[in-house]
């Protein structure tokens, strides 16, 4: 854990599939890194294309219609070079996936305890089919203890009253006691990346906070780096060190938690940061207008000249590149200039545009 | 001055068992709720999932029958209504849901549902093509929208066209049942400050409903806090806000991710509740919190606790039952069973 290279780096990822309505291209040059020990997040609103990245990163969109595009290094490893076989044990072993939906990322014939026993016995072993199978049926690791590790995390996680949980059906628990189980399935194989897909985020908010909580104190006992993937700013900034905030399908800003909330210098992100609603009843700015634009034509230049209060002319000739404040800050907009010394749009002055702004009307839609 | 225009009495609403020789007790949905709306004023009803708040809301507009109570709509009681009332009260009071695709009929142009409440109404034909236009353009959609399907618009367009159709019959009083939590949140502000619009310029009345608390601090005069179908804690928004009584309040509120510090500040000490909201069916004795709430003592379990009037709110739980400090002496005692301080 020693060396200086990221744990994860995604180097201009592109993600695209083919569709009834032509070529979407759902995520644009996406560059991210992981760091070791380092959590992560990207947010962004529905259609960003967030979910999109991280199934682009773990291998799950390797066949079309999608195509991916890029480089994806994980422990100096590309995994999109990988066999699958190889590939396969290192998403047991060593990364981790936590979906949004946690009843249907859990077996509903096979009791927790089963399923949870068979990933702390089998988990990363690449043998698949028939013959992986009977390995497997036949080998000689000791599922007794296997069994005593799964009950080991469900206490960890804070599972009321593990022993009969092993044995209960998915349908039978509480949303929030499903969700633990599968943080713990997460956990049994001790990854070094673990990404984690809104979890939680389907629950009430006080079980949310629970699961929130958990997380929280997981973080600070393991040595383990996370990407997590959410629509809520606030669960960003409570458990994240890094923010990556995403639009359109590319990254519009990134940097600390603490800068970003502070600090933000997208347009996007202050829109964004604008729009939620306060405990104090400081009043939102009114939203952003318009609404994501359609993957198969997607606005020229940069992605989100249709509803920035900034833009002009130049913003739909030309793409935005990125730039630089401070060392792990950055931001993809032509109205920064180099450096931090430029006409960088402020928080107030967004807010202001913002309420008088009309977003430019899109272009025809698709299929009338 | 003329007094409220909505007004709930111990409002229940229990759903039986299914099936015929079921021996399950009913699910008490609603169990003894009231409020009161003055005109103009909004109402927000908040609590998580199960706890009966948009139940309220359809039983208000007889989607449900009651069970039990009283609602009363500008003194005429429309508890029970009969036919020509119905009509009436119609017109008068407006739902809008929480999911705006499956309220719009795939099938019909913007146009076409919208004028499918005019001609319900009894608006004559020639006033109902001008009435859709108007409409629509105070929701901020163009003419441009009334001839397409609600497949071509955006989830916040469409609750623009929903809200649209609730206008359209010229309400006085809005249900708003979760009108925002399927948008994202830089569509939702623009929906919210639609609605705050629409309210001072046609005089509306709402009762809004929803499960996050943030959205409410601006927005609602008044909040209700619902938990397993009673009313735990009631009174002005922002008192609740910036002194909340009820344990559950409290966690509630603490229990919100946000994104300022200085939001952190105004949250109470982080109190979590223990486990999951429990079912309708399997309310537990004595105060329904009873068995998450931190501060939980056996009496809780035993009796069922009364609302308490402190400093201008009703407070459902019996450690208020000796007066206004009830939380001083909740936190000073120390919580039995199991709940021990989070090491």
């Amino acid at each position: 854990m020693s060396d200086a290279a990221p744990l994860l780096s995604v180097r201009d990822l592109s993600v695209g599939f083919e569709g009834f309505d032509g070529y979407a291209d759902v995520v644009d040059g996406v560059d991210l890194t992981v760091e070791h020990g380092e959590v992560v997040t990207i947010a962004g609103e529905t259609g960003c294309g967030k979910s999109v990245t991280t199934k682009a990163i773990t291998g799950l969109l390797n066949e079309p219609p999608a195509h991916v595009d890029g480089t994806v290094e994980f422990d100096g490893q590309d995994l999109r070079e990988l066999p699958d076989d190889e590939r396969r044990e290192l998403n047991g072993d060593r990364i981790s996936v936590i979906f949004q939906n946690p009843l249907s990322s859990l077996n509903p014939v096979f009791t927790i305890g089963e399923q949870l026993t068979d990933t702390a016995q089998f988990g990363g072993d690449g043998n698949t089919g028939i013959l992986g199978y009977f390995r497997r049926r036949f080998s000689s690791t000791d599922r007794s203890a296997a069994r005593e590790r799964v009950l080991e995390l469900l206490e960890e996680v804070r599972m009321p009253d593990p022993e009969s949980v092993m044995d209960s059906y998915p349908s039978e628990l509480s949303g929030g006691m499903r969700q633990r189980a599968i943080i713990a399935q997460a956990l049994l194989n001790e990854p070094d990346l673990l990404i984690a897909d809104e979890p939680g985020s389907a629950l009430d908010v006080t079980v949310h906070d629970e699961i929130l909580s958990l997380l929280e104190d997981l973080i600070a006992e393991r040595d383990m780096s996370i990407l997590m993937i959410t629509h809520n700013l606030g669960v960003a900034r409570r458990l994240s060190d890094r923010v990556y905030i995403m639009y359109g399908g590319r990254i519009a800003e990134t940097a600390p938690t603490a800068e970003i909330f502070d600090a933000p210098h997208h347009p996007y992100t202050q829109g964004l940061i604008a729009s939620i609603p306060r405990l104090s009843g400081e009043s939102m700015a009114g939203g952003i207008g318009g609404s994501v634009p359609e993957y198969t034509d997607p606005p020229m230049g940069c992605r989100f000249h249709p509803r920035c209060p900034y833009a002009d002319e130049s913003c739909r000739s030309s793409e935005p590149a990125d730039v630089s404040f401070g060392e792990q800050a950055r931001s993809a907009c032509i109205r920064h200039s180099d450096g931090d010394s430029g006409p960088v749009p402020t928080l107030q002055e967004t807010k202001r545009r913002l309420s008088e702004h009309e977003p430019t009307p899109e272009p025809a839609e698709g299929n009338q | 001055m003329s007094g409220p225009v909505l007004e709930v009495q111990d409002l229940k609403k229990h759903f039986p068992a299914e099936g015929l020789f079921s021996s399950d007790p009913p699910a008490k949905a609603v169990d003894g709720v009231s409020f009161s709306i003055d005109e103009g004023e909004t109402l927000a009803l908040i609590g998580e999932s199960g706890s009966g708040k948009s139940t309220v809301a359809k039983t208000i507009i007889d989607i449900h029958e009651t069970t039990d109570g009283l609602i009363r709509f500008n003194g005429q009681d429309i508890t029970d209504p009969i036919r020509q009332q119905l009509a009436e009260m119609r017109s008068e009071i407006q739902l809008v849901f929480q999911d705006p695709t499956s309220c719009l009929n795939p099938r019909r142009t913007i146009r076409k549902s919208l004028l499918v409440p005019l001609k319900a109404t009894g608006v004559p034909k020639s006033e109902r093509e001008e009435r859709v236009r108007q409409m629509l353009e105070r929701v901020g959609l163009n003419d441009e929208y009334l001839y397409k399907y609600p497949h071509e618009l955006s989830g916040g367009q469409k609750q623009r066209v929903n809200i649209a159709r609730a206008l359209a019959v010229e309400p006085s009083l809005l249900l708003l049942d979760e009108p925002t939590s399927a948008l994202d949140v830089s569509v939702q502000a623009k929906i919210i400050s639609l609605l705050e619009d629409i309210q001072t310029e046609f005089d509306l009345t709402y009762l809004f409903i929803t499960h996050d608390l943030s959205l409410v601090r601006n927005f609602a005069d008044e909040t209700a806090v619902m938990y397993l179908g009673e009313i735990q804690e009631q009174g002005p928004t922002d008192r609740i806000f910036e002194d909340p009584q009820h344990p559950y309040t409290r966690s509630l509120l603490s229990s919100i991710p946000v994104t300022s510090q200085q939001e952190e500040a105004l949250k109470p000490d982080s109190e979590s509740l223990d486990g999951e909201v429990p079912g309708a069916r399997n309310m537990p004795s004595g105060c329904r919190l009873h068995p998450r709430c931190p501060h939980a003592t056996e009496d809780c379990a035993m009796r069922h606790p009364d609302q308490y009037d402190v400093d201008d709110r009703d407070v459902r739980c019996i450690a208020y039952e000796d007066g206004a400090d009830g939380f001083e002496r909740l936190r000073a005692q120390q919580p039995v069973g199991s709940e021990s301080d989070g090491s």
